[in-house]
């Protein structure tokens, strides 16, 4: 019978037929192998409680929720778990030190998933800013110490701190380079730790029945995916990548198929002849990277702002396993999913590939797609248009919280210019307003012909568009009138922000940012008194068990209370 | 800018010396002997000298490379940090989940799970009945309790998504899939009440609670000012939800809970399943956050773990799910005021006639509103209050404690009152403030409110914002004050064992509070460590349970950390007493000689401190802060700029942890004033019931610039080493983001063309989307120029 393998902390362990299809790999590691380090609370994929680091056989270490990846998902993966990063044995990991020592721990529970969180970002990139860690924890949360003593614990790794924690400090620990963790082992074989790559070259399909009959294939090429539904019908079964699809709509039952593509090569990467051809089954963290490089080409400057908005999509872990075919998925799946995805995608008129088993490629319009009958049916790639310099771009996402929230509204504006700002072409698309209303198709053929900064023509759009937005009721979702109101706001905000700054009013410039963009990296000051006479009374000490619970106990010791 | 440097280096170096050997080369090593009393400074303006420590964290300390000298507590790294979910799965295990109400108000007729049972590996289902003893998780003999609450409802239905069945299963997935399968039919079904609002007018659903009358009324009445005013619940959003592990034990049941209050759950098992109380022995090494959810809440879980074991003689996991703990218990208390207020022309208040309505839920039963009482004039003249306090029910849940219950609404409710009238009559809201402060309080706020002045460079910073107000319109900004006085009321029982062993005098210490992120551990190991006379290394504190600290009162509201220090003193103090022959017949002799020749002379090496409910220290607690803010008012979004916050929390024992506290609970408010919106269909159901829908603040939402001040020189009591309550004052000067939220909305209004005395109500968070709406923007202004 098959298994599929993966390495947690260096040990290697196989699973196949006896786990079921609801076995994450957060459940594997706590109640199979013991692992009680990391915890969880939401499960899906919201309060970060249950990251650890995660490692591809091509990457370096990324940070994933362990609550949302099903274990058997995970093949070829090597997991470090708060427990493989560092102990007492071994000496702990200075991320542990440190937060420990700033009281960056206070009931403990959140702070092993803040040291792997951290700990994977380090290892991504250890040449990192103060201003990039704050930006990079929004997986996080903690309801505890309010932040502060994390961040300012973090922060003292960023290359521009005060007094820099080095990483030579973290060398010291003789890090594992395999698995980012503290190593455990004086004889390490290179041959050991290789075996992933080994067999990679010789790869089979992998197949298996769950224990609850559900049936698992890890397949490696598309002809794979459309042979298993040959063979088993397309009546129940799921395409199985990130699986972060159940962090927005819950999963309450598995499909009698599960069919795990994240293994398929030929939906990675990236081909740029006229357009942008990027993989469907690339990561959300493996886009960003493509838009990054890409957008120094001719034609496609315009990525970085789609690079931009991209960063604002949940968040780091998650971003890390869910892949552009998973997101464009739940929108076809739900229309109320505002996406931000298929928005950037439609603003740019960008197509999707898709292909059903008993058809050839198909080439269709993002709201085509939306429509087509995707039972069966597999996307190749998305593809991105190259865009003349005369094409301006803005796009915006309200939150409710600065970051790692969905929408509340997302808008995204595309405006082709010619001289003297006359707008030859205007792509409009908002997400969040109603299952069905994308575009403001009746304000893009108004301002088609206009000069697009005058008073004139913002005045009579807006008119316009307040006619034309269909805005639906979704409880708990913010008032259609709040929904409605924000959306033409985010269309005059657009405007604001790609006048030339001549045109404005100095009132009004101000109206163009986004606060949360603008944020600096923060500052904190704490004044207290301590009085020497009565230490350790008022003595400014570290909490008693903040080490043990940035630490955990390792499976060989586990406690058993009496 | 160099100076500035070496400066703070120096001063860093000599912290990290003070970290790194405190008993060794630093103080002057005392002989060991007894220190028979905390030694408090006689004066508390004098002996304040040495250690202010003020500068930006990240420079003040190092990391020093020796683990064993970095590590007090380096022997505390030998046990692990034990949360319930973490007990290792035991043999034979079963899980459970809660089935729920789909109606709000009902009478059930029928109850059938044969679609959850009939699933392959679904094992029991229990409902009322199946309870052999009394159906309730509150104990009304019990303090600050007056009621039954059922555990899982019998006969009629309170609220929508009320616990009316338990369902076992062999996995946690299966239990959690199976509750949904349970299917009730209900008779009498009826709309529900569910905003508090709607209670005010009705007398069936309002009881008076409290009168309190004014003692004096001024005659100078320049303006009458009227409001209502409403704040909503918030879910406490522990990290670790409500778990309960019990598996059968020699003598009954064996209980590991998340609970602030173990006797509590104790006592409810016992009395559910007719178990003799000593049957019930109830396990917490510490909880993965509380915040007030975990007093009397996890009792219910663990009545229906229990319940399984004791039918099915197997052990039985309760892990609670996010949406569980969301929709089927209760929250922090939805309030509503009502006040007129007769003001002077300067602001000053002549008489106020107030009313507030606190929503209890569907039942009154712990009691939220006796907290009111002391709370409701905050820092201003409580002679010229008339105060009515009414206990409200609505269709919900029932309300449960939420880190500082009561008197959080108290607080927010007189600042309001303070804005409205300085709106209404164009007054300046720090001047009215300051005309309005009670004598009693105006000494210490005064020398507060200076303070933060000063350092917050409010005069520049005020003109500054208006300034930027006038010359942006799209973006405002709100600068503002919120005062606080504070005052902790009551005492609570707890039983504290020390163990001094007679190999090394390594001490343990058990002390009945439950460690849940507040650092009572840790206050607990200073205070031994000061007064036995040895290194906190020497000091741990051990799991808490029911047979080694019986009876002892929850672990809520500030006001343990003080039990938990006179209770740890008054034991270290019995023991000392008993060594005291001993060591006054030895030499100077060191700690672990003493304790050995104590050991051979017969010496009882535990002692045991108590606490009980009628002692208090009475002091009053102080803050004083200033919130700047930016909001967007093209899109509601928002974003704190500073805030400068000072508390008064006497001498504190232990300066870190307190940061801590205020600034973990400062941040919790924000959220409830901010992004914390819970969003209740018609029906009665809570639709924000995960991560994807409710919204605590993350780590980019904590104020851009975050100062925090310990009021100098403040002293409480001997009996306390000087400290003051810690966990929950801070929270209630969050109410500061609002009212800053407030000014730059009144700003952006201004430009629409309201006048700024205009007050509007604004019930519940400042979302974006009532940002945006409350700016009033008339799309007409849309223009470039």
């Amino acid at each position: 019978m098959d298994q599929i393998k993966f390495k947690v902390n260096g040990a290697e362990y196989a699973v196949g037929c006896d786990v079921s299809s609801d076995v994450t790999l957060l459940d594997y590691l706590r109640d199979r192998i013991g692992l009680h380090g990391t915890k969880y609370m939401c499960r899906e994929g919201g309060c970060g409680g249950c990251v650890v680091s995660a490692r591809s056989p091509s990457d370096a270490p990324l940070a994933i929720n362990s609550c949302m990846k099903s274990v058997t998902s995970c093949h070829g993966w090597e997991i470090t778990t708060i427990e493989g990063l560092g102990n007492r044995h071994k000496g702990y990991h200075p991320l542990q030190k440190t937060l420990a020592e700033k009281n960056g721990s206070q009931c403990g529970y959140c702070s092993p998933s803040w040291v792997m969180a951290m700990n994977s970002l380090l290892q991504a990139n250890s040449d990192i800013t103060m201003l990039e860690v704050e930006k990079s924890l929004g997986s996080q949360t903690c309801r505890c110490t309010g932040y502060r003593p994390i961040l300012d614990a973090f922060k003292s790794f960023a290359k521009d701190a005060p007094r820099q924690i080095l990483l030579e400090d973290i060398e010291d620990l003789q890090i594992c380079k395999k698995n980012g963790g503290a190593c455990e082992k004086s004889d390490c074989q290179e041959s050991e730790w290789c075996f992933v790559d080994e067999d990679e070259g010789k790869e089979d399909i992998i197949e298996f029945k769950l224990k609850d009959d559900r049936l698992w294939v890890r397949a490696l090429k598309v002809k794979d995916i459309f042979n298993i539904l040959e063979r088993e019908g397309d009546d129940s079964y799921m395409l199985v990548c990130g699986n972060t699809a159940k962090g927005v709509y819950p999963i309450e039952e598995y499909a009698r198929v599960l069919i795990d593509i994240s293994g398929v090569k030929e939906l990675k990467g990236y081909t740029l002849d006229q357009n942008l051809i990027v993989k469907s089954g690339t990561t959300l963290t493996e886009f960003l990277e493509i838009l990054k490089t890409v957008a120094k080409e001719q034609y496609f400057g315009y990525l970085q702002k789609i690079y931009e908005h991209v960063q604002k999509v949940a968040h780091i872990p998650l971003r890390n396993v869910a892949s552009i075919a998973g997101n464009l998925m739940i929108k076809h799946q739900n229309n109320w999913f505002s996406s931000d995805i298929f928005l950037l995608l439609e603003m740019i008129g960008a197509q999707v590939t898709i292909q059903n088993r008993l058809r050839a490629k198909e080439t269709l319009t993002m709201q085509q797609f939306l429509k087509a009958n995707m039972r069966g049916a597999v996307i190749w790639n998305v593809m991105l248009p190259p865009l003349s310099d005369d094409c301006r771009i803005f796009t915006y996402k309200v939150m409710p919280r600065s970051e790692n929230a969905h929408a509340f509204v997302n808008a995204g504006f595309m405006y082709k210019l010619k001289s003297g700002n006359t707008v030859t072409n205007a792509r409009i698309v908002y997400g969040a307003l109603s299952p069905s209303f994308i575009r403001a198709d009746a304000t893009e053929r108004y301002l088609k012909g206009k000069k697009l900064f005058t008073n004139k023509t913002l005045t009579a759009a807006i008119k316009i568009l307040e006619a034309e937005l269909v805005v639906e009721d979704n409880p708990p979702e913010p008032s259609v009138e709040y929904r409605k109101k924000v959306a033409l706001g985010l269309f005059y905000k657009g405007l604001l922000s790609l006048s030339p700054e001549t045109n404005l009013v100095a009132r009004y410039k101000s109206g163009a940012t986004n606060l949360a963009d603008e944020r600096p990296v923060s500052r904190a000051v704490q004044v207290f008194d301590t009085n020497h006479t009565v230490w350790p009374i008022t003595q400014p000490i570290q909490k008693v068990e903040a080490v043990i619970q940035c630490e955990e106990r390792k499976k060989e010791n586990t406690f058993i209370p009496p | 800018m160099e100076d500035l440097i070496r400066c703070l280096k120096s001063r860093t170096k000599k912290d990290s010396k003070w970290r790194r050997k405190p008993y060794l080369s630093e103080l002057p090593k005392p002989p060991v002997s007894a220190r028979a009393a905390p030694q408090p400074p006689t004066s508390t303006q004098s002996q304040r000298p040495a250690g202010t420590r003020e500068a930006a964290p990240q420079l003040t300390k190092v990391t020093p490379n020796d683990p064993t000298v970095l590590y007090p507590q380096g022997s505390r790294v030998l046990t692990m940090a034990f949360y319930t979910e973490d007990l290792p799965h035991l043999p034979d295990e079963v899980y459970c989940a809660l089935a729920l109400s789909t109606v709000a108000l009902g009478d059930i007729v029928s109850i059938d799970a044969s679609k959850a049972l009939a699933l392959p590996g679904v094992i029991a289902f229990y409902k009322a009945e199946d309870i052999p003893g009394i159906n309730s998780f509150t104990p009304p003999d019990s303090f600050l309790y007056s009621a039954n609450e059922e555990v899982l409802a019998s006969g009629t239905v309170k609220y929508f998504n009320q616990p009316i069945g338990i369902v076992v299963a062999e996995s946690r997935y299966l239990a959690d899939k199976a509750a949904k399968l349970v299917e009730a039919t209900y008779s009498n079904v009826k709309e529900p009440v569910i905003d508090v609002k709607k209670t005010v007018d009705d007398k069936d659903r309002t009881t008076q609670f409290e009168n309190i009358e004014a003692t004096e009324t001024g005659s100078d009445v320049e303006k009458v000012v009227k409001g209502f005013n409403t704040v909503y619940g918030q879910y406490h959003y522990t990290m670790e939800t409500l778990t309960t592990v019990v598996k059968p034990s020699d003598d009954g049941l064996a209980v590991y809970c998340s609970t602030q209050w173990m006797e509590g759950v104790q006592l409810m098992i016992s009395r559910a399943l007719k178990l003799q109380q000593n049957q019930v022995d109830v396990h917490t090494r510490r909880v993965g956050g509380g915040y007030g959810i975990k007093l009397s809440r996890s009792s219910q879980g663990a009545i229906a773990a229990a319940l399984v074991v004791q039918k099915l003689n197997r052990p039985c996991r309760f892990i609670q799910s996010l949406t569980t703990n969301t929709k089927a218990l209760g929250k922090r208390l939805p309030c509503c005021s009502d006040f007129e207020a007769g003001v002077s022309s300067t602001g000053v208040i002549q008489y106020v006639n107030y009313k507030v309505f606190e929503d209890n839920g569907y039942k009154t039963n712990e009691q939220f509103t006796l907290l009111g009482g002391g709370q409701f004039n905050n820092a201003y003249n409580r002679a010229r209050w008339n105060y009515t306090s009414f206990d409200s029910i609505t269709d919900t849940a029932k309300n449960t404690w939420a880190r500082a219950p009561g008197t959080l609404e108290h607080v927010a409710m007189s600042e309001f009152i303070m804005e409205q009238i300085a709106y209404e009559m164009n007054l300046d809201p720090l001047d009215v403030r300051m005309a309005n402060l009670d004598t009693q309080y105006s000494k210490d706020m005064k020398e507060m409110i200076d303070y933060v002045i000063i350092k917050s460079d409010y005069p520049k910073r005020r003109k500054a914002v208006n300034k930027f107000n006038t010359e942006n319109r799209w973006k405002k900004r709100g600068l503002r004050f919120a005062f606080l006085r504070w005052t902790p009321i009551g005492g609570v029982n707890f039983y504290i064992n020390l163990s001094v062993y007679r190999g090394d005098g390594s001490v343990v210490i058990t002390h009945g509070a439950i460690e849940m992120g507040q650092g009572i551990n840790t206050k607990a190991v200073q205070v031994a460590a000061y007064m036995l006379n040895i290194p906190i290394e020497k000091i741990i504190v051990k799991e808490n349970n029911t047979v080694i600290a019986p009876n002892c009162s929850l672990s809520g509201g500030s006001i343990m950390n003080q039990n938990v220090i006179v209770g740890v003193q008054r034991a270290c103090q019995q023991l000392l007493d008993r060594l005291k022959p001993v060591r006054d017949a030895m030499d100077n002799p060191t700690w672990e000689d003493l304790i050995t020749k104590a050991y051979n002379d017969n010496v009882d090496l535990q002692a045991h401190g108590f606490t009980r409910t009628d002692e208090e220290y009475p002091f009053d607690i102080y803050g004083v802060t200033l919130a700047e803010v930016e909001v967007d008012i093209l899109t509601g979004q928002s974003q704190i700029l500073r805030i400068d916050l000072c508390e008064d929390v006497g001498q504190s024992v232990s300066p870190e942890v307190d940061i801590g506290q205020v600034e973990g609970a400062f941040m919790m408010g924000v959220g409830y004033w901010t992004c914390e919106n819970l969003v209740y269909a018609p029906t009665g159901e809570l639709l924000t019931d995960r991560s994807w829908n409710y919204h605590v603040p993350l780590a980019r939402d904590i104020p851009q610039d975050w100062r925090v001040y310990f009021r100098k020189n403040s002293y409480s009591n001997d009996a306390v080493f000087g400290s003051k309550c810690i966990g929950e004052p801070p929270i209630c000067m969050a109410v500061v983001v609002a009212l800053a939220m407030r000014e730059a909305i009144t700003a952006a209004r201004l430009d629409s063309g309201i006048p700024k005395t205009k007050w509007y109500p604004e019930d519940g968070p400042y979302t974006v989307e009532r940002n945006y709406l409350l700016s009033s923007t008339n799309t007409a202004d849309f223009k470039f120029n």
